[in-house]
């Protein structure tokens, strides 16, 4: 475990180095082979994190003092602020700070780790052939897109492996401007602009948000930055609440949880590997991740835990209903993302008591979620991908169908991730999702409003009915029926190139796989591996919940089964009638419950009466006073312009006249 | 006994004079010839310092500025051909290319009525090799 | 400065020199102001040749010094009132030939001898020739009327003004300069007094009777004016109780150091126009020499050596050879020059 530590360092440190040299030699020097710094810096990130995450897993087994399973280890000295001759409490009192950058292992970062550098790995494979045309050549931007994929993995690496809240804040934003590159990758399309600039600004409102937390977590825990200070219940006095709800405004905005999801959708503009390995893998996980690691906190403050179980129930239902009735893949995706980070805030939120092992139970299905809707997100996303290269960047489930021929191995591909995300056992979702609709049902036996819990966990129940239902929809309308190509095609359709296909294939084994190999079936259980991040209490005995695993199953099946009787079976009148009506509900689907419209009206039509009436007072008011100033020297010159009358002899007089009167003070002054 | 006081603001006197001319002259050749006087003042302040010093360094110092004053009357004449080549005067008025770009040029009012003058014209050359054959043919070059 | 009237007899002929220009300056309307200016003119110089044969004694140098500057400066005065440049040309040769008499006063006969052929002969003549080359048929408007006539004789004379006071309120006179000695001998006696151990010894050198050091720079810098009185007040301020009171011989040589910087300042702050450091000496006088040890002629003034040619020939190609070299290149570049500003000149000839 500590021997760990001597490299620890590496694994954000080469993506970050490699981010740097592809943006600097990138363009002229490596040009199509510009994606190798960040593989091959990946691929040593992912190598070192299984290396750690042995030595975490040894560490566990053996679980004494030498050997702890949370180890941190300060690197150097960041930044300090006020005067370091100060000790004690004196320098609290100063308000002086001091940030060192440290890092922690623990499972919870180890896993993570784990998972962000094997999925950006891969996801990097997959870009080197997606971001070539058909014939071979590449992106104008595409040593820009590695570098900031490097780039965005090295500060992810940073946010998940830091030890205080700066360096955690610094990745943070970190991951917010290479998202911001990212989504606005294609910057020559406006639409993709605006994106990027509505992602940027709506995760902005949220990370003031999460600053403000992170200030108040400071000052009320008597000027800790670390970890271990910070989690520490017995540092608090007050404030405790208001720093939580801070923080999960900040995780709201960088999950995409109502009321700050409106950019997630756009994000889909940049390209569909950003969208696997930001928007779906790892990026979006982040506020997640947050949540999880101030748990102790956040389980010791049941009020906001109420509100962060009711955001994410809100959102999951939001999402899945919005998804319901959207025709392009990558957007359906999208909302189920969404969809599926609220399940992980549900579980969040279930963590209430912290004298119980609620809050553990709820870290472990939120990661264990985090972590299998990764890879199957991620193997979504990739098919949406391979699908869109296969159409020339056509995805609109209205002009396309039937590639189950034509596009065998993406099929399959999407098939794994869709049964994944549906929740059908034995794929990964189903045994996640279980976990999670368990854990909340443990939490109303505990706490005092159990019709609250109740009632979450059936809406959970239904938004499982309508996942699998709108991802069979997506399905069907892509993989069955009459094969229909769009024209950009030519008729012409053929499978992704390797480096596209194989990608998919191990994540597919994945999505399959890893549910069950974590489960509380076998030995990696990841419920008790992350019990052993210190200060959980640990349930020694596993209950399964078979009413919630049979209640989400038959509804995920229910889902399956009324998709394939739509879209499926052929039948053109049910399809026709369930996508041709329009009624109210429909609508409301289909415009995404008008959330952009009643922010615009709500929000942005406000503030832009504002920013008009600045610009008025600037424009005229404050110009109006420079330009006055300007104007008086410009009175007076118009007096004297006249003196520069082109003869240069009157020149000369004038000089002449200067000296004299320079001479006549020289004379005064003897 | 004359002091060096007296032949300093005999100095001063010529190159203050040369200074008006310079200033007030709008023949570019007059012009010159103010400078040239000016040029004199300052010598005449040279040989005085280097008289009462008892020294040639002030001396020497003239012989430099007549070297000078050469050159600077070499490139003056070619100047002042050129510039009287573009004008057909040699009215330094003529050149006001220096002025605000919307200042209108300081134009005289021609009401030079030159009987009321009666200044003698200029002497000109006649044309070298050829006996001139009337009158007018003298007056041109 | 401030005590001076400012109603003397050089302010007068100054003003009267400048309405003599302004009168005389070709103006568009001139009438008969041309005769005003030249009476007013004459004024002008007869009071000035009044106030020198008034401040300096009789003798031939004054006489030939009246006579060359007169007609320099009637000659000067003449060439920028001319309106015919030819006859300022003409008028422009005097002066030079005027300021060779001059020269020749300073003891500067090869510089007079370069002087008039540079001048009179090559310039005037080029100049004439020119005048003759692009043929003015008739006056032009540029020869009869002047720019801002007023202001630059106003201007001109009031820079004059300026010189002049400042000439007089900086530059050591006959009685400065002896003061200035004065005043240098003061201060070596007082230092040497500094390094004396015995009381009474230094008192007879620079306290009792004559020897009395304040008394003497008292004396010495006589005359009135303000930076006078103020070494006065710091002289008295800091020397005369000390000293005469005093037996305690620590304290009067600090009252004497004191005095001996004063005399100092004195030096360095009224002796603008002299020599700080030692020029190279190829010249009559080692200019390392202090101003009263150089061998003086019978007049008092430093005495120049009777080879003026020699000695300047070999001043310029030892000490000043780089610079001879460069002005030599100077001339070849403003012959080139000349040369390629003219070269488009298209021969005009019109039959």
């Amino acid at each position: 475990m500590y021997d760990a530590m001597a490299y620890l360092w590496m694994i954000p440190v080469f993506p970050i180095v490699a981010g740097f040299i592809t943006f600097i030699i990138g363009p002229k020097v490596l040009r199509s082979q510009a994606h190798l710094p960040c593989i091959i810096a990946g691929f040593i990130s992912f190598i070192l994190s299984l290396m750690v995450l042995n030595d975490v897993v040894k560490a566990i087994q053996t679980s004494d003092k030498a050997n702890p399973s949370s180890v941190a280890v300060s690197y150097f000295e960041w930044f300090r602020t006020g005067d370091p001759n100060l000790v004690g409490e004196n320098f609290k009192k100063a308000g002086a700070l001091k940030a060192e950058f440290s890092l922690r292992l623990d499972p919870l970062s180890s896993a993570m780790i784990v998972m962000v550098t094997f999925l950006g790995t891969l996801i990097a494979v997959f870009s080197t052939g997606y971001m070539r045309d058909h014939h071979g050549h590449i992106d104008p931007g595409y040593p820009r897109f590695f570098a900031s994929v490097s780039l965005f993995l090295g500060s992810m690496l940073i946010l998940v492996l830091a030890d205080n809240v700066l360096l955690l804040y610094a990745g943070w934003e970190g991951v917010g401007l290479c998202s911001y590159l990212l989504i606005g990758f294609w910057f020559e399309k406006p639409s993709a602009c605006k994106a990027a600039r509505k992602a940027f600004l709506v995760t902005r409102l949220g990370d003031v948000a999460l600053f403000l937390g992170f200030a108040s977590l400071w000052v009320s825990s008597g000027y800790r930055l670390d970890f271990d200070g910070l989690l520490k219940l017995d540092n608090y006095d007050s404030g405790v609440g208001l720093a939580c709800f801070l923080m999960f405004l900040g995780a709201c905005g960088k999950s995409a949880q109502f009321p700050l999801h409106v950019w997630l959708p756009d994000a889909m503009e940049g390209p569909s590997p950003v969208s696997a390995l930001i928007h779906a893998a790892t990026m979006v996980t982040a506020g997640v991740y947050l949540l999880a690691r101030f748990m102790p906190l956040f389980a010791s403050v049941p009020e906001v835990q109420m509100v962060v179980i009711a955001v994410g129930t809100f959102t999951s239902l939001l999402a899945a209903l919005i998804a319901l009735t959207q025709t392009d893949l990558k957007r359906i995706l999208a909302y189920s993302t969404m969809s599926q980070l609220g399940y992980m805030f549900m579980a969040l939120g279930a963590g209430i008591d912290p004298k119980s092992a609620l809050p553990m139970l709820a870290v472990s299905a939120a990661i264990f979620h985090l972590l299998t809707h990764a890879f199957f997100k991620a193997l979504l996303f990739l098919s949406a991908g391979s699908v869109m290269h296969s159409m020339h960047d056509v995805i609109d489930l209205r002009r396309i169908g039937g590639l189950r021929k034509v596009l065998p191995l993406t099929h399959i591909g999407f098939l794994c991730g869709a049964l994944a995300l549906a929740g059908l056992p034995p794929f990964a979702g189903f045994w996640s999702k279980d976990e999670i609709l368990s854990v909340i049902h443990e939490t109303s036996k505990a706490s005092n409003y159990p019709w609250f819990y109740i009632l979450m966990w059936a809406i959970g129940i239904f938004v499982a009915f309508l996942t699998a239902f709108y991802t069979f929809r997506a399905y069907f309308l892509t993989f069955w029926g009459v094969l229909k190509l769009p024209e950009e095609c030519h008729g012409e359709v053929h499978e992704s190139p390797k480096s596209m296909t194989l990608p998919l294939m191990l994540l597919s084994l994945f999505a399959l796989g890893i549910g069950f190999g974590l489960s509380n079936f076998t030995p990696f259980s990841i419920e008790t591996f992350l019990g052993k991040i210190p200060g959980y209490l640990i349930q020694d005995h596993h209950s399964h919940d078979w009413l919630t695993v049979g209640f989400a199953t038959f509804a995920g099946l229910a889902g399956l089964i009324l998709a394939f009787v739509f879209y499926g079976s052929g039948n053109v009148t049910i399809s026709e009638q369930a996508i041709g009506k329009s009624n109210f509900a429909v609508e409301l689907s289909k415009n995404k419950f008008f959330f952009d419209e009643i922010y615009n009206k709500l929000l942005i039509a406000p503030l832009n009466l504002i920013f008009y009436c600045a610009r008025i007072f600037d424009q005229y008011i404050l110009d109006g006073i420079v330009d006055l100033i300007a104007h008086i020297p410009r009175i007076f010159a118009q007096l004297f312009r006249p003196i520069q009358n082109g003869l240069v002899q009157f020149y000369a007089l004038a000089m002449i006249l200067a000296v004299t009167v320079f001479l006549i003070a020289l004379a005064r002054s003897m | 006994m004359l002091d060096l006081k007296i032949y300093l603001i005999l100095g001063a006197i010529l190159f203050c004079i040369g200074l008006i001319g310079f200033v007030s002259r709008r023949n570019m050749i007059t012009m010159f010839l103010s400078a040239e006087l000016m040029l004199q003042g300052v010598a005449i302040n040279f040989l005085a310092f280097s008289r009462f010093r008892g020294n040639l360094q002030g001396q020497s110092f003239v012989l430099f500025i007549l070297s000078v004053a050469a050159c600077e009357a070499a490139i003056a004449l070619a100047l002042i051909v050129i510039l009287y080549r573009a004008k057909n005067s040699l009215d330094v008025s003529k050149w006001q290319d220096l002025r605000e770009e919307d200042l209108e040029p300081n134009e005289d009012p021609e009401i030079l009525l030159l009987d009321t003058f009666q200044i003698e014209p200029m002497p000109t050359l006649p044309v070298a090799g050829h006996r001139p054959a009337k009158e007018e043919d003298a007056s041109h070059v | 400065m401030n005590e001076q009237p400012w109603i003397t007899l050089t302010n007068l002929s100054l003003l009267l020199g400048w309405l003599a220009v302004y009168f005389c300056l070709p103006k568009r309307i001139s009438g008969s102001s041309r005769l005003v200016g030249y009476g007013v003119g004459s004024v002008a110089l007869i009071i000035t040749a009044i106030q020198i044969f008034f401040t300096y004694s009789f003798n031939p140098e004054l006489v030939l010094f009246c006579l060359f500057s007169f007609f320099a400066v009637v000659g000067a005065c003449l060439m920028i009132v001319a309106q015919n440049p030819a006859h300022g040309a003409i008028c422009f040769a005097l002066t030079i030939t005027s300021t060779g008499g001059i020269f020749l006063l300073l003891a500067a006969p090869f510089v007079m001898a370069a002087n008039i052929i540079v001048y009179a002969g090559a310039i005037i003549v080029t100049f004439l020739f020119l005048l003759m080359l692009v043929k003015q048929h008739n006056a032009d408007l540029a020869d009869s009327e002047s720019r801002e006539p007023f202001l630059a004789s106003f201007t001109g004379f009031i820079l004059l003004g300026c010189m002049i006071s400042v000439l007089n309120a900086s530059f050591s006179s006959q009685s400065q300069l002896g003061a200035r000695n004065e005043i240098e001998r003061i201060v070596d006696d007082t230092n040497k007094a500094l390094s004396l151990t015995d009381l009474s010894e230094l008192k007879a050198k620079v306290i009792n009777g004559d020897n009395n050091v304040v008394t003497r720079l008292k004396i010495a810098l006589g005359g009135s004016g303000t930076w006078v009185e103020r070494i006065e007040v710091d002289v008295q301020k800091n020397g005369t109780l000390m000293i005469n009171k005093s037996d305690d011989i620590a304290e009067i040589k600090s009252a004497l150091a004191s005095l001996a910087s004063i005399g100092n300042d004195y030096l360095k702050y009224r002796s603008l126009l002299r020599p700080s450091i030692a020029m190279p000496g190829n010249s009559g006088a080692d200019p390392s020499l202090p101003l009263d040890k150089i061998r003086k002629d019978q007049s008092g003034r430093p005495a120049m050596p009777a080879d003026n040619t020699t000695f300047l020939g070999k001043l310029l190609f030892s000490d000043q050879l780089i610079a001879v070299e460069l002005a030599g290149l100077l001339l070849l570049v403003a012959t080139i020059g000349a040369i390629v500003i003219v070269r488009q000149l298209p021969t005009k000839v019109s039959s």
